[in-house]
């Protein structure tokens, strides 16, 4: 090899050192906004409402964080049909939990004197991704569905007041 | 080959390399440029688990890692060990571990003492979950880890978990 070429090899060489970057690039995949990762939709049959949660593959939903309101005050029919169901998952911090990594389903009936009115009613809900590495934070998601409604998504996408549900949903 | 032409060699080499270099420097550094978000962060001011408040430009100088974490996430409590090790072991070169607690004071005071946590703690208001989202963290989920330069330049956002081969990489 000349003198020329072991130059030319060596600040190749060297350039390419300099270039590489200090930290590993090791960076888990984005986290799904949180209504593609737990997308909900709902519907009003039969005097029911009937609640679906699609649960993204390597995402989880805590069944003990759900909360139920209608019209603003608890909803303890469809509050129970929620937490009632999910798998044991043994978490290394928080014990023995039951989480939803498959689709949510959920059922209440409509009490009689609200059932000439929409249905106004909200879940509350805090999962995570296994994938991601990480947890989303509390969210709330409103309906505002009429008797017969099919496969309604929620009126809202935003977040309301996350003081609020943070106050409800983790703090203890 | 004569020494003038050996000489031009090496000084093309050298500059190339160090033109190379400062490219690769400036991808490094610009992979999170200063903007205003972080520069509100790096403004604010917590409370601290003693009752006092603290700014954190108290840190100002050292390469520092903010961790946005909560007790009620999973994936936060499992990597804070990694940030025990990573602050002992690292503090003589200068790196500064803070974390922001999304999270009440009790359960943040007992997690913190579970695991000996042995770098400052502050606790953040949800609306930090809101602001994050302009710092690189869209989804505002958590955990969510940025380091800073001694000149608060972000070297690195990480959503997600971070991790101590990263960290010690950082340092080195």
């Amino acid at each position: 090899m000349t003198a020329f070429a072991r130059f030319g090899a060596l600040t190749v060489l060297a350039a390419a050192a300099l270039c590489v970057p200090a930290v590993p690039v090791a960076a888990p995949p984005p986290p799904l906004p949180v209504d593609e990762a737990f997308a909900l939709r709902a519907s009003w049959i039969d005097g029911s409402v009937q609640l679906r949660v699609e649960v993204a593959p390597g995402h989880y939903l805590y069944a003990d964080r759900f909360e139920a309101t209608w019209a603003g005050k608890p909803w303890p029919a469809l509050q129970r049909s929620l937490t009632a169901g999910g798998k044991p998952k043994q978490d290394p911090h928080f014990g023995l939990v039951r989480v939803y990594d498959a689709p949510v389903e959920a059922k209440a009936r409509v009490a009689p004197a609200d059932a000439q009115s929409p249905a106004a009613f909200s879940i509350v809900f805090q999962g995570c991704s296994e994938v991601a590495g990480i947890c989303y934070p509390p969210a709330e998601r409103k309906f505002a569905l009429t008797a017969g409604g099919r496969d309604q998504l929620p009126s809202n996408r935003e977040t309301q007041s996350l003081k609020d549900l943070f106050r409800k949903q983790v703090s203890q | 080959m004569n020494t003038g032409r050996r000489a031009l060699l090496l000084a093309g080499a050298g500059l190339t390399a160090a033109g190379l270099g400062a490219a690769g420097g400036y991808w490094w550094l610009s992979h999170g440029a200063v903007d205003g978000a972080e520069s509100t962060l790096l403004g604010a001011s917590f409370e601290g688990l003693d009752g006092k408040t603290v700014p954190i430009s108290t840190w100002r100088g050292k390469s520092l890692v903010v961790n946005f974490w909560a007790t009620w996430c999973g994936p936060c409590r499992e990597e804070m060990p990694d940030f025990v090790k990573a602050q002992r072991e690292f503090a003589a070169k200068g790196l500064q571990f803070v974390g922001i607690a999304i999270d009440r004071r009790a359960p943040t005071e007992k997690f913190v003492a579970e695991i000996g946590v042995n770098y400052p703690i502050l606790l953040g208001d949800v609306a930090w979950l809101e602001a994050v989202k302009k710092m690189g963290n869209p989804q505002g989920v958590l955990p969510f880890s940025l380091v800073f330069s001694p000149d608060g330049k972000v070297m690195l956002r990480r959503v997600g978990r971070l991790k101590y081969d990263e960290i010690a990489a950082i340092v080195a």
